[in-house]
């Protein structure tokens, strides 16, 4: 999808002479506009809850609640997490974004924020036990309770970090960049094709503000503030 | 699981008149939390905590599955409360033939507190100024091996008169006296050193038992879930009066069901029982 984009925000671009952006821009650009869609995804997700909850949701192909979960599910990773020494701490994974299950073997860990953590240890019905263990977070770790058992196995389901992505190529004899995909470091979108779009609008904005074309980025703009109104459409 | 491993494994003998907490708890998160149904979100420590009470509740109203504790009296004439206890239904002692006969509950003693009092009777404090405890005399009077029932309490009471037995302590096993604060259950001396002692008592259904061997009877389980959604829709911020008022009748109902369910009332026990009513007493 990386190249389809790229020639389709240049072939935009280059129409009227307007200007050029390097693969190295490119590749800014593409990486803050797989960013932006992504987090998006989280507050759509959102939206789409309450619009469902309010009776204006529908099922089947058209449940947007399912579909967001869909380009979710590109990005939800399991991984088993590492014990911080003998502690009751667990190292996340580096690259997390948001956190949506802890497991330990095949129970859920609750996560509870802090305080209440220090209450929950304290509560004679509540208390976290074999069965009922919780956690919470601190910067790159996680505390559990109780300690667990050496055999004991805690995973993380998570959304992962968007990976950056990276258009590469080889340079000609006339020096124009040709598209390599077979790069050790090549890097497509990781979003659902259904966004290619949406990325190229995005990367159009970006690219015009770079090359300071208002049009690009009038017409970027535009469209982007489109998608917007029909997303919120009720 | 098959037959062969159940009828191979006595631990699991009798199970399936239960249903475990955890399943409890399981079902309520899937079936009645999430974003399309009345309770959005609720942590699951909370359901927990609600569950818990909500079995505490039931093993004193509803479930009458006591516990039965057997022991031999000591000299002192009294046992410290068993640890699961919360309160005493009936204490018996059992005889040579194995057949139980009730003791009563003794009602003439107040097992008072008593604070230290100098010679002018004035209470005496501590350096912190605190009253300083001692032993009650009343209790030291009526210790557990000098209760006796005999001491008419009409006559001590109303003096000048006796006008027959007094039929609320006629009751020639004995009696017993349940010292909450102290924790311990004292008898009459009309028991003696070596007796066999049998209390059955209410406990709350949790005690000594982990997360995951907390069970309760099926035919309360309806009852568990209903409970669950009145107290948790009862603390969400929000939550309409009317739809709160909803699920208390409908709990309210469900204990009923439960109750009755529980009973186990059988036509040929009640027939059997009221055979003996039709006896003429010549």
């Amino acid at each position: 999808m990386i190249n389809s984009v790229r020639n389709t925000v240049l072939s935009i671009i280059d129409k009227d002479n307007s200007g050029y952006i390097s693969p190295l821009e490119f590749n800014l650009y593409a990486k803050a506009a797989q960013l932006e869609i992504f987090q998006e995804y989280f507050d759509n997700y959102r939206k789409a809850v309450s619009n469902k909850n309010n009776r204006r949701g529908s099922r089947g192909a058209t449940d947007e609640v399912k579909d967001i979960s869909h380009k979710l599910d590109i990005f939800t990773k399991k991984s088993n997490l590492t014990q911080v020494g003998s502690t009751n701490n667990y190292t996340l994974p580096s690259d997390m974004y948001m956190v949506n299950n802890v497991l330990c073997n095949t129970d859920i860990v609750e996560e509870v924020d802090k305080t209440e953590f220090y209450f929950l240890n304290q509560a004679n019905l509540s208390s976290p036990s074999a069965t009922y263990k919780v956690f919470t977070r601190f910067a790159n770790e996680i505390e559990v309770s109780p300690t667990l058992l050496n055999t004991d196995v805690l995973s993380m389901v998570y959304y992962k970090t968007p990976a950056d992505p990276k258009w590469t190529y080889l340079t000609t004899s006339g020096g124009d960049p040709i598209y390599n995909a077979s790069a050790s470091d090549h890097q497509d979108f990781e979003l659902h094709p259904e966004e290619e779009t949406q990325l190229i609008v995005k990367i159009l904005r970006y690219a015009g503000v770079s090359i300071r074309e208002e049009n690009v980025i009038a017409v970027a703009e535009n469209q982007d503030t489109k998608e917007f109104e029909k997303e919120n459409l009720t | 699981m098959s037959s062969q491993q159940y009828y191979n494994n006595s631990a699991r003998h009798g199970e399936y008149q239960y249903v475990s907490l955890k399943d409890i708890i399981n079902n309520f998160m899937l079936m009645n939390v999430g974003d399309d149904k009345i309770i959005n979100d609720i942590p699951r420590y909370q359901v927990l905590h609600h569950a818990k009470r909500g079995i505490q509740e039931l093993s004193y109203d509803a479930l009458k599955e006591t516990q039965k504790l057997e022991f031999e009296l000591g000299s002192d004439l009294k046992i410290v409360m068993p640890e699961d206890f919360v309160q005493l239904v009936k204490a018996s002692i059992l005889d040579k033939y194995g057949r139980l006969h009730p003791l009563i509950k003794n009602t003439e003693n107040a097992q008072p507190d008593a604070f230290l009092q100098d010679s002018d009777a004035n209470y005496t404090f501590d350096d912190n100024g605190n009253r300083q405890e001692t032993n009650s005399i009343s209790n030291t009077r009526m210790s557990s091996s000098q209760l006796e029932v005999d001491v008419d309490a009409l006559e001590d009471e109303h003096t000048g008169g006796r006008f027959g037995m007094d039929t609320a302590s006629a009751n020639k096993n004995g009696t017993y006296l349940v010292d909450k604060k102290a924790g311990f259950i004292k008898f009459s001396s009309h028991l003696t050193d070596g007796d066999i002692v049998i209390l059955e008592y209410v406990s709350d259904g949790l005690f000594g038992t982990t997360d995951d061997q907390i069970k309760i009877n099926k035919l309360a389980e309806d009852y568990m879930y209903s409970y669950l959604q009145t107290e948790i829709l009862d603390r969400k911020f929000g939550v309409q009066e009317y739809i709160v008022r909803r699920y208390k009748k409908s709990t309210s109902a469900k204990l009923r069901n439960a109750k009755i369910k529980l009973m186990n009332i059988n036509i040929d026990d009640l027939v059997q029982r009221l055979k003996g009513k039709n006896k003429w007493i010549k």
